[in-house]
């Protein structure tokens, strides 16, 4: 657990007033507002340290606590226990309501850091401005997927808040596409609509496909023999073997198109992007007497 | 059956002004409706009421701001996916 400079957080000098400080902290809140800075995790981050800091600061026990404990916080449980015998505890802020953080993404429950909580334990309770949201909180979410699994239409359960919930992933999904499970987040306050679950399918990339839109790439090595002669080749696609026709004269490089063998179109059942193949042609090494006689034949020949 | 939020009741419960609420409908921003001489919301609406509602109390940004603010988030949005897309695109190279 580090100390925290919350006066660094807030970019201000440690002698700085308390109207100083609202300035500082309103410029950075608008900086760093969730609702500004949608999917930006690093903003949401900063915005609960201006926040904690902001908590910290401008209320005026809290800050003088911090000013003599912050740097030895080791020491604060001493004071914690002088704090409990006084039986004073501390009011609120005036932070900023930060609706989006759901339990679920990571952030941890209160959205106070550690040092916080060590100094002034969990109990204080964020104060805001405008207090009450109506709808439950959002929460979001990854779900990681294989490539493969993404291919198929299937059940997984993840958990939330310890609950746990079964969801149909359709085939086909993109990589960082969301998701909204209307009425999964949080309860909503006294009747009002729960919030929603955002997830987000991240996939792992496949060693073998690559994945553009619907369509599907390989690499396949054909030996020098049949990309001459043209034949028959196994390719071993998303959903099993396939032969295909290699044409004579294949060049090295060249592509072909199997229709119909690629990644399944999300949400349009029974259709399939394409699997486009690239011919890597192995020329062979190690070659016996005889072999070698036989190429300086069509060398001389060709 | 879709849960449609009564206005009346939200205004209750978050202690939001009536008036902001008809700003926003003004400035076409939420579109309620009437049925029955009470007033609903279209749960979708309630995200980007509550949204709104952020921005007008705790970043004091005005009516015309956060109209502003809503057309540069949708275009966020679309670039964002945009450029996904194109990250994903990418990946046939690496």
């Amino acid at each position: 657990m580090a100390y925290i400079d919350y006066y660094k957080v807030l970019e201000i000098s440690k002698t700085a007033s308390p109207e100083e400080i609202k300035k500082a902290y309103r410029k950075l809140a608008r900086k760093y507002h969730p609702d500004l800075n949608p999917k930006d995790v690093s903003a949401q981050r900063k915005f609960q340290e201006i926040n904690e800091a902001n908590e910290v600061l401008s209320d005026p026990e809290k800050r003088k606590k911090y000013d003599e404990y912050g740097e030895n916080w080791k020491q604060a449980d001493q004071f914690e226990q002088a704090r409990q015998q006084q039986g004073g505890g501390f009011g609120g802020g005036g932070g900023y309501t930060y609706h989006d953080f759901g339990e679920f993404s990571g952030f941890g429950s209160s959205g106070y850091s550690d040092f916080f909580e060590n100094l002034f334990g969990q109990a204080t309770g964020r104060k805001s401005r405008r207090p009450t949201a109506f709808k439950g909180q959002d929460y979001s979410g990854e779900v990681h997927l294989t490539l493969r699994e993404a291919a198929k239409t299937h059940q997984q359960t993840i958990e939330v808040n310890d609950k746990k919930l079964r969801i149909t992933v359709p085939a086909g999904i993109a990589n960082e596409q969301q998701i909204k499970l209307s009425g999964h987040g949080g309860p909503g306050a006294n009747g009002a609509p729960a919030g929603d679950l955002y997830l987000t399918f991240i996939l792992q990339p496949d060693p073998v496909f690559k994945r553009n839109g619907n369509d599907l790439y390989m690499d396949v090595n054909v030996d020098l023999y049949t990309a001459v002669l043209g034949g028959e080749l196994p390719v071993n696609t998303l959903d099993g073997q396939v032969k295909m026709k290699v044409k004579p004269g294949t060049q090295p490089g060249s592509k072909a198109r199997l229709k119909g063998k690629g990644f399944p179109v999300y949400k349009k059942d029974g259709q399939f992007g394409d699997l486009i193949v690239t011919y890597l042609v192995e020329i062979p090494t190690n070659l016996t007497e005889r072999q070698k006689q036989l190429f300086k034949e069509l060398q001389q020949n060709k | 059956m879709e849960e449609f939020i009564i206005i009346e009741e939200y205004i209750r419960h978050s202690h939001i002004e009536p008036q902001f609420i008809a700003l926003l409908e003004e400035n076409d921003l939420i579109h309620p409706k009437a049925i029955e001489n009470k007033r609903y919301l279209h749960p979708d609406e309630l995200s980007d009421l509550e949204r709104y509602a952020r921005l007008y109390y705790d970043l004091s940004i005005n009516i015309e701001g956060i109209d502003a603010i809503h057309h540069l988030l949708e275009r966020i949005r679309a670039l964002q996916e945009e450029m996904q897309d194109l990250r994903n695109r990418l990946q046939l190279w690496e």
